[in-house]
């Protein structure tokens, strides 16, 4: 309820009757006590005139005002209202996330070029239910849903996250997008995103997880307890046995991944993260592929290849080996060190696991990333953010690859040092130009990407 | 109470009554300066700091609850975040600006 201008201006209306009054009586006052003045009429007309015009433009004047205030008053109470309205609905929803351009330069595999388009919504209902959905439009690619989890976080210290959603198992596949969010906008070598990296894919994968964070005396702390479907080999012909999840849809009989990340943050700006998971591999790859001659079963659903050439066809009916479990672990350490703009981060991952022939293989790696936003640089220049980064991955057992002419070769340990600037044209507009070299020449790559927010 | 005192008296309690509601709805300003803390300290872990001016009230309350999630907040810790939000949003959206008062 507020009061209207019409009401405001009849309350106020006897203001300046009142004055017109009390300006009357005074004079009036005044020609009591003055000494009786011979009876001019032309005088008194004319100063009582003068006061009508005086009085009328203060009237004026005070309408002015009340009208002004009405309006102020107004727009004031609409402004409440609006934010009113808007923090006590029960439900409320926002649509975020980035689109984007890149071009990529590859020494002996020429240029390609990419726009990619990554929304993200999130739904929400009374600060205890969450929905967040994120799809990834690809140039070149389907459509795909990339996350799908809804979240349950009326507790104070926890929330019960289910769906599909990255894997908190270190900090770069959850939190970091490169292309945006990440102050490189490349995929650092240990992680997903490259092809000598440890995941062959995006670590995002269908289950639960219960999250939040621990108040503690001297130190803040977050934890996060995570089970999913776990992980299938790349390669369903077992010629890239890397992990990849989020692809085993199918009944399996494999244990399900459990795993953890506890992050400490001992100081402001700092925050240490240390992870763990182990699972099973759910066996997409044919038991021809396993091992000994002897695997070759018919009853399995498998071709019998008089020659075997690559040992790779494959009856699309096959059925599986469930019972050849095959384990993996993994372990990682990630910290994030902010120093005003300055900032440090960086992640070491090493995962074990049985491969498709049954060679134990271990993945190690890691990256470390600096960066400055010069905006302690006065104009134009302040928008420059130079970034660092240095990274490896090795492997006991190498992964299978083609060189540029298409001759088969073998990756086992690759070593990168990339170099980038980043330009904000605005906190959600940015333009990356970088390059990053190699031990392998073949990897070399040079990139321009230009990102917007929103 | 004569007719011109009661005429008066209205717009001062409308008036009062609108302040009281302003008041009501405005968060604790504990909170907006709790809030204020989080995102300077919080935020910038992961990403460069929003201007809170580019979304509305409603928006920012599902944002914050996915950063919650994402950032290992707590639902207090939450709560102050998106009180500063909107104490910010509400200071600097260019639809929330007073008009200039007339000549």
């Amino acid at each position: 309820m507020r009061p209207s201008p019409s009401v405001l201006q009849t309350a106020l209306l006897p203001i300046p009757l009142l004055l017109v009054g009390i300006g009357g009586r005074l004079c009036a006052a005044d020609d009591a006590g003055a000494p009786p003045q011979p009876a001019t009429a032309a005088a008194p007309a004319g100063d009582l005139a003068s006061q009508v015009d005086a009085l009328k433009k203060q009237v004026d004047a005070l309408s002015a005002q009340v009208q002004n205030q009405s309006d102020q008053q107004d727009t004031l109470a609409a402004k409440v209202d609006k934010s009113a309205a808007e923090r006590d609905v029960d439900t409320s929803f926002a649509f975020g996330g980035y689109g984007l351009v890149e071009g990529d330069y590859l020494r002996w595999q020429g240029h390609s070029e990419t726009a990619q388009f990554q929304p993200i919504f999130t739904y929400s209902y009374k600060d205890d239910l969450l929905f967040v959905g994120e799809m990834n439009l690809q140039t070149g690619q389907d459509p795909e849903l990339t996350q799908a989890y809804l979240c349950y976080t009326k507790m104070s210290h926890a929330v019960i996250e289910i769906g599909m959603f990255p894997l908190p198992f270190a900090a770069y596949s959850e939190r970091l997008s490169p292309s945006w969010i990440n102050k490189f906008a490349s995929a650092p070598p240990p992680t997903y995103g490259n092809e000598f990296g440890i995941f062959s894919a995006d670590q995002t994968d269908v289950g639960a997880q219960v999250r939040g964070d621990v108040e503690l005396p001297a130190l803040r702390a977050n934890y996060t307890v995570f089970v999913v479907a776990g992980p299938t080999y790349n390669a369903s012909d077992g010629s890239d046995d890397r992990l990849a999840f989020g692809n085993n849809t199918g009944p399996t009989k494999v244990q399900p991944t459990v795993g953890t990340r506890i992050g400490l943050m001992p100081m402001t700006g700092l925050e240490i993260g240390l992870s763990g998971m182990r699972g099973e591999i759910a066996n997409n790859v044919p038991a021809y592929n396993a091992g000994s001659a002897g695997q070759l079963d018919p009853t399995q659903g498998l071709i019998s290849l008089p020659s075997a050439p690559s040992g790779n066809v494959q009856n699309p009916n096959a059925v599986y080996n469930q019972t050849d479990r095959r384990e993996f672990f993994g372990l990682g350490i990630d910290a994030d060190y902010h120093v005003g703009n300055f900032v440090v981060r960086g992640e070491a991952i090493k995962v074990d696991l049985d491969d498709s022939a049954g060679v134990r293989v271990r993945s190690q790696g890691f990256y470390l990333q600096a960066s400055d936003h010069l905006s302690f640089l006065t104009g134009w220049l302040g928008g420059f953010e130079p970034a660092l980064r240095i990274g490896a991955v090795t492997r006991n057992v190498p992964l299978d690859s083609v060189d540029h002419h298409g001759n088969p070769k073998q990756i086992k340990d690759v070593k990168e040092l990339a170099l980038g600037v980043n330009y904000y044209f605005a906190s959600n507009i940015r333009s990356s130009l970088f390059v990053i070299g190699h031990n392998d020449p073949e990897l070399d790559q040079a990139s321009f990407v230009t990102t917007y927010g929103f | 109470m004569n007719t011109s005192s009661f005429r008066l008296l209205i717009p001062l309690v409308l008036v009062a009554g609108t302040a009281i509601h302003a008041a009501a709805a405005d968060d604790e300003p504990m909170d907006i300066a709790q809030g204020a803390k989080v995102f300077a300290e919080e935020c910038w872990r992961c990403h460069e700091t929003p201007d809170p001016a580019t979304r509305d009230a409603r928006a920012w309350r599902s944002i914050s609850l996915h950063m919650r999630v994402f950032g290992g907040l707590s639902r207090e810790e939450q709560q102050q975040l998106l009180a500063f939000l909107r104490s910010q949003n509400t200071a600097k959206r260019p639809d929330a600006d007073a008009p200039a008062a007339k000549p």
